[in-house]
Order: C-alpha cells, then sequence, then structure tokens
C-alpha cells in the first residue's frame, strides 16, 4: 500500500470538482436557501432566530452533506474505480482519497455556511475555537460515512435517498457536538467531553471505512 | 462463472501464451466481456481455476500483477470533468511514468490537439483512442481489448494492431474481443469463439 | 428441509408461551398510580429487548458471513433484521401509546426513546440497501459491513443523546439491588420476555426457512446444463429492406 498515490488522486478529485462547480454552484446555494427558509418559517423572531441558528447551521449542513458525497465528479464509479484497481492502487487509498475530498469539499461548505448563519440568525459567537474543531470533526465524519455510505448503495437506483438515511442517524453524535460546544461556549462549560466524544465517533467511522474497501469493492459491479 | 445467479461462462479452458494476440468472439450476451474482466481479475471465478501471469488466483488480486494489467473497456473510464490530458497525467503519476509521456501518448493515438478538452465533451471514439493510449503509457504485460474498434474510424484502426505489436514485442499477451474477426485478421494468432458463455470453436489466425 | 420436523415444536411453544404471558398480563396485579395502562409495559419492556437483542444477532451474523463466505450468515442477518425492525415499530408505538396518558406527551426525549428511534431508520436503511442490489453476495457482503458498522456506532450514538438530555426514569430491572417492583409484575414481565423471545426464535427460523427454499429454488435451476445468460439471445430474423 502506497500512501504517495493519495496526493494525485485528491488533487484529480478536487479539480475536477473545481471544474464542475457542482458543490459551489449546486450544493452550497441550495444549503443557504435551506438556511434562509428556516428563518422565514419560524418567523423574524430575533432572540428565538440567535437562539437556533447554530442549531440549523448544523441540521443543513448534516442533511445537504450527504449531496457533497454523493456529487456526480467523484471516482466512486465502478469503471473509474476499476482503472484505479488496475493501476495497482489498492481500494483503501482509493476510498481515503475519496472521504477525503469529500471532507475537503464539506469544509468549504461549512466555510460559506457559517457567515450565511452569522447573518441570517445573529448567533453569540463565543468559543470559536473549539467550534471550529468540531466543524472539523464533523466534516471528516460526515465525508467519511457518506463515502462508505455512497459505496454500500453504489448502483442501486434508491441511493441518493439511501445515503442520507445511513448518514443522518449515525452522525448525530457530530452534530449534537458541534451544537453543544456552541451552546457550551455561551455559558463557559468545557467543550472536551463533546470533541473526545465526537473524535470518538469519527475514529468508529473512519476505520468502518478503511476495513471495508477493500470487500466492498472485489467484485462490485 | 456466474453473475448473481446467473450462469456467464462455463467450461472455459483455454492458455494464452507471451507474445501471443488472441482473439475472442461470439455473438452479443455470450459472455465475452466478462470473460475479459475475469481475466482482469476484478471478478472471482465461482469455480475453475485461473493462472494470471504466473500467479493462481486468488494470489492474482494483488496492486503487483493488476499494475501489469490494462483493461480498455466499452468505458474508458475517464473523468469528465477533467481533460484527455489530466486523465492520463493521473494515469501516469499513479504508475510512476512521468506526466511529458502522458501526452506522448495521447499524441501517439492522434489526440495532441484534443489533450486539454475536457473528456466529457469529446466523442465516444476519442474518449477509446485515449482509453488506448492509457495502454501505451502503461506498457502492460497482459492487455485486454474490449471491441476496440467501435467508434474508432478506419485510419485509426492500424492503432490497435500497432499498439498489440508493442506488447507482445515485450513478451506480453493480448487479447481482443471483437466482432470484425476479418479486418483483425492477420494480426491475431488465434481466434477463440464463445457462444452462451462456452467456447465453441478455436481457429488459428 | 431438515429444519421442517423441529419448526412446529418452537412454533407451539412460543404460541402457547405467548397466550400464558398475555394472560398474565391481564391477571397481574393493576398499578396503584397508573392502572391498566401500566399493563402494556409487558408488551413494550419485551419488544425493547427483542429490538436490541435481533440486531445484536445481525451483527454476529454480519461478521460470520464476512468471515465464512457463508450464505447461511446472511441469511440469519437478514431475517433478524426483517423481525428487529416489526419489534422495534411495536416499542415505539406502545411506548408513545403509554406515553400520552402518563406524561401527557406522544414522545418525549428520552435517549433510550431517541436511540430506538434511531435503530429503527437505520436498519430500514439496511432492508431498503438490500433491495436495490441483485447479486446475492453483493447484497450480502454490503449488508454485512452495514449490519456491523450501525451496531458499532449506536453506543456512541447513545452516548451523545443520553449527554444531551437525561430525564428520564433510571432502568428500573436491570437497576442493581432490589427491583422495585412487585414480584407478580415482575414475574409476569419476565414469562413476556421469554415469551416474545421464543416469538423471535420462531419468527426467525421460519424467515431463514423461506430464504434458504429461495435459494435452493434458484439453484436448481443451475445445474451443468442449466441455460446460460447468453443463451437468452438468438440471431436477430431479417428485417426486409423495402424498396423505395
Amino acid at each position: 500500500m502506497n500512501g504517495s498515490l493519495l496526493r494525485p488522486l485528491i488533487r484529480a478529485e478536487l479539480r475536477a470538482e473545481l471544474r464542475a462547480g457542482e458543490v459551489v454552484m449546486t450544493t452550497i446555494p441550495f444549503a443557504a436557501s435551506g438556511l434562509l427558509v428556516a428563518a422565514i418559517a419560524i418567523g423574524a423572531d430575533t432572540p428565538l432566530l440567535r437562539r437556533v441558528g447554530p442549531g440549523m447551521l448544523w441540521t443543513i449542513v448534516l442533511l445537504f452533506g450527504s449531496f457533497v458525497t454523493l456529487r456526480r465528479t467523484v471516482s466512486g464509479e465502478p469503471t473509474r474505480q476499476e482503472v484505479l484497481t488496475l493501476l495497482g492502487v489498492d481500494p483503501v487509498i482509493q476510498w481515503v482519497a475519496r472521504a477525503a475530498s469529500s471532507t475537503v469539499l464539506l469544509l468549504g461548505v461549512i466555510a460559506v455556511l457559517v457567515p450565511v448563519t452569522v447573518v441570517i440568525y445573529d448567533p453569540p459567537l463565543t468559543g470559536l475555537a473549539a467550534q471550529a474543531v468540531a466543524a472539523v470533526l464533523v466534516a471528516v465524519g460526515l465525508g467519511a460515512l457518506g463515502t462508505l455510505a455512497a459505496d454500500l448503495t453504489a448502483s442501486t437506483r434508491t441511493r441518493s435517498s439511501l445515503v442520507p438515511l445511513i448518514v443522518t442517524p449515525l452522525t448525530l453524535p457530530l452534530i449534537l457536538a458541534a451544537v453543544q460546544v456552541q451552546e457550551g461556549a455561551v455559558y463557559a462549560a468545557s467543550p472536551w467531553p463533546w470533541l473526545l466524544l465526537a473524535a470518538l465517533a469519527d475514529v468508529t467511522i473512519v476505520l468502518a471505512g478503511l476495513l471495508a474497501a477493500r470487500t466492498l469493492q472485489e467484485g462490485a459491479v | 462463472m456466474r453473475i448473481g445467479r446467473t450462469r456467464v461462462l462455463a467450461g472455459l479452458d483455454f492458455t494464452v501464451a507471451p507474445g501471443e494476440v488472441v482473439g475472442v468472439t461470439g455473438p452479443n450476451g455470450s459472455g465475452k466481456s466478462t470473460l475479459l474482466r475475469v481475466l482482469a481479475t476484478l471478478r472471482r471465478p465461482a469455480a475453475g481455476s485461473l493462472e494470471i501471469l504466473g500467479r493462481s488466483w486468488p494470489h492474482v488480486s494483488t496492486p503487483e500483477v493488476r499494475r501489469r494489467i490494462v483493461l480498455v473497456g466499452h468505458d474508458p473510464g475517464l473523468h469528465p470533468d477533467l481533460t484527455l490530458a489530466e486523465n492520463l497525467e493521473l494515469v501516469a503519476a499513479l504508475s510512476g511514468e512521468s506526466s511529458s509521456s502522458a501526452r506522448c501518448a495521447l499524441a501517439d493515438v492522434g489526440l495532441a490537439a484534443a489533450a486539454d478538452r475536457p473528456a466529457g465533451a469529446c466523442s465516444e471514439g476519442m474518449r477509446r483512442r485515449s482509453g488506448l493510449a492509457r495502454a501505451l503509457l502503461c506498457r502492460p504485460q497482459l492487455l485486454l481489448l474490449d471491441e476496440p474498434h467501435a467508434s474508432l474510424d478506419v485510419a485509426s484502426r492500424p492503432l490497435v494492431a500497432g499498439i498489440a505489436d508493442r506488447v507482445t514485442a515485450r513478451g506480453g499477451a493480448v487479447v481482443v474481443v471483437t466482432h470484425d474477426v476479418e479486418g483483425a485478421n492477420g494480426h491475431l494468432d488465434r481466434v477463440l469463439t464463445l457462444q452462451g458463455g462456452r467456447l465453441t470453436a478455436e481457429a488459428r489466425g | 428441509m431438515t429444519t421442517s420436523n423441529r419448526r412446529p415444536l418452537i412454533d407451539v411453544a412460543a404460541a402457547s408461551l405467548l397466550l400464558t404471558g398475555f394472560a398474565g398480563a391481564l391477571l397481574a396485579p393493576t398499578d396503584r398510580l397508573q392502572g391498566d395502562l401500566q399493563r402494556l409495559m409487558y408488551v413494550h419492556v419485551p419488544s425493547a429487548w427483542l429490538a436490541y437483542l435481533s440486531f445484536a444477532v445481525t451483527l454476529v451474523a454480519s461478521v460470520a458471513r464476512l468471515r465464512t463466505r457463508r450464505d447461511r450468515w446472511d441469511d440469519l442477518a437478514v431475517s433478524s433484521v426483517e423481525v428487529g425492525v416489526f419489534f422495534t415499530a411495536l416499542t415505539l408505538a406502545t411506548g408513545s401509546l403509554w406515553g400520552k396518558p402518563v406524561w401527557g406527551v406522544w414522545w418525549t426525549w428520552d435517549p433510550r426513546l431517541v436511540t430506538t428511534a434511531l435503530l429503527f431508520l437505520v436498519y430500514l436503511a439496511y432492508l431498503g440497501v438490500r433491495r436495490g442490489i441483485v447479486d446475492p453476495d453483493v447484497r450480502a457482503r454490503r449488508s454485512a459491513i452495514l449490519g456491523i458498522i450501525a451496531f458499532v456506532q449506536i453506543p456512541i450514538v447513545h452516548m451523545s443523546v443520553v449527554w444531551w438530555r437525561t430525564l428520564h426514569q433510571p432502568p428500573t430491572v436491570l437497576k442493581p439491588g432490589q427491583p422495585s417492583m412487585d414480584t407478580a409484575m415482575l414475574g409476569v414481565l419476565l414469562l413476556n420476555v421469554v415469551a416474545f423471545t421464543a416469538t423471535y426464535a420462531a419468527l426467525v427460523r421460519r424467515r431463514v426457512d423461506i430464504a434458504r427454499a429461495e435459494a435452493a429454488a434458484e439453484d436448481a435451476l443451475l445445474s451443468d446444463d442449466s441455460p446460460l445468460a447468453g443463451d437468452a439471445v438468438t440471431a436477430p430474423t431479417h428485417v426486409e429492406v423495402l424498396d423505395v
């Protein structure tokens, strides 16, 4: 297994996405409109919006994160995977490259949606360092589980709804951690228990993905 | 050989020697492409024995063996949003070749001028040719071509034979699935005919 | 089939246990505070136990399928999920029916309730993934992986929900020391747990038999002289070209 293959793979994934602009031009605006519509539906009640803002942000990130791992530019197509396999790229490396590129894109999505949330909901901005760590943990877990779920449902017709159905319940600890770290910062509570729990969830998900990669690719048509 | 609970291939017994170009022909659905995928170590045979490049199943499905095999299928497996050159450069980077060799390979298949076009904007024939460029770039010891002449213009047909020659000159072997045995004849050492997943005829080319 | 002679026995045992448990639930002393409503416990608690038991069985069967590649483990895994999803739904439904009159709400943010609902969703996804995959081997491998991930991740999910909110009564039966329940009630509850478990075993056994019968029927068509996929394609008949 050769880790140096990772760089060209991830670079190709991200370059393809930058060129196609699927996440930037579609997913992010769609997610932002979700944040806006949710605020309108809740009502123009500033103190209430201030309280629910972070919860809304992370709900939207969770729901729309699956679109990022299911994007068309990801090399999840069986024929493209086969080409990589015959180039001697271990399925584990391929999985890491796909999960890592999705994580990078998810971080981009979060980076755009955070200011949108701040503008619309005006949540209290405290404990930003811990919240940034929580955001990274969410991106890693969502990227990895989304990639794994995309592999589990490859070539099924109901894939686009099955992936969110698998991802949403199992990434609950990540979303709760992100929201609770923000809420805790307001009351000066320690973020560490939540960050550790989210890290534990991430480690479990990533380990599962690494262990499953070879089994999933074998004979997958 | 089964796919799911459907039997696709049965009772196949043949050897391809180094330096040989073997054609496989037969009606639609006779299992030709499946056979290529088995030879490419991408499908596990349900029964029987299989030896590829001196290793027997299941020891064939390792990166070391796979790196010596190139399969050019109907879908060349390109990133549609990357240019042909970027696609080939990725192949080069992953197989330890220089990125200039990627452009050379594209030039060899007559795509030098189209190298910076996104693969998704290229015609079927061009995408096919870039698949052949991958075969040139990777210098395989086992080259598997699935209907390489399909969507290729007449002028490009000698290209397939030329690429096969390069492989056999290095002591490699080539298996070509083709419907055009006459057209490919002269380049094929042997022709196997599959009918409904069974080997029905074997002829010297 | 070798199991056919044993099947009636387990069916009869499950049915009679279930009947006894039902009678016990009706005859058990009435709860002083909640009245007859509390009798829902005799369905709710055994169902919840089965939800967890069945998904644990799926975990074991999934690991075994990946290690041995034997299809019988896949049969067991999916059978257990199907029965488990039914009992999970029963747990949620009885919990809701019990909660409304007692707590005044259909739904509370009790960690165990939330986790059970999430379990229900994840294993629905498990069944959804299976439906989409035609190749039995690919289907078995993918669902085995999902069966393992879901079960391993659930404790972490549960822990996060517990931290997030704990306002529920602590577990009553599994509390160390004296169980704080009337002995007669406890006896009936345990009887029902046994009865439900026997029912689970009978249902899973039946479902596994069906899966095996299906596979056997398909394999019977697969002898060495059975048709190959390509036999379905014949040469086209000539289409006449009309002179224009």
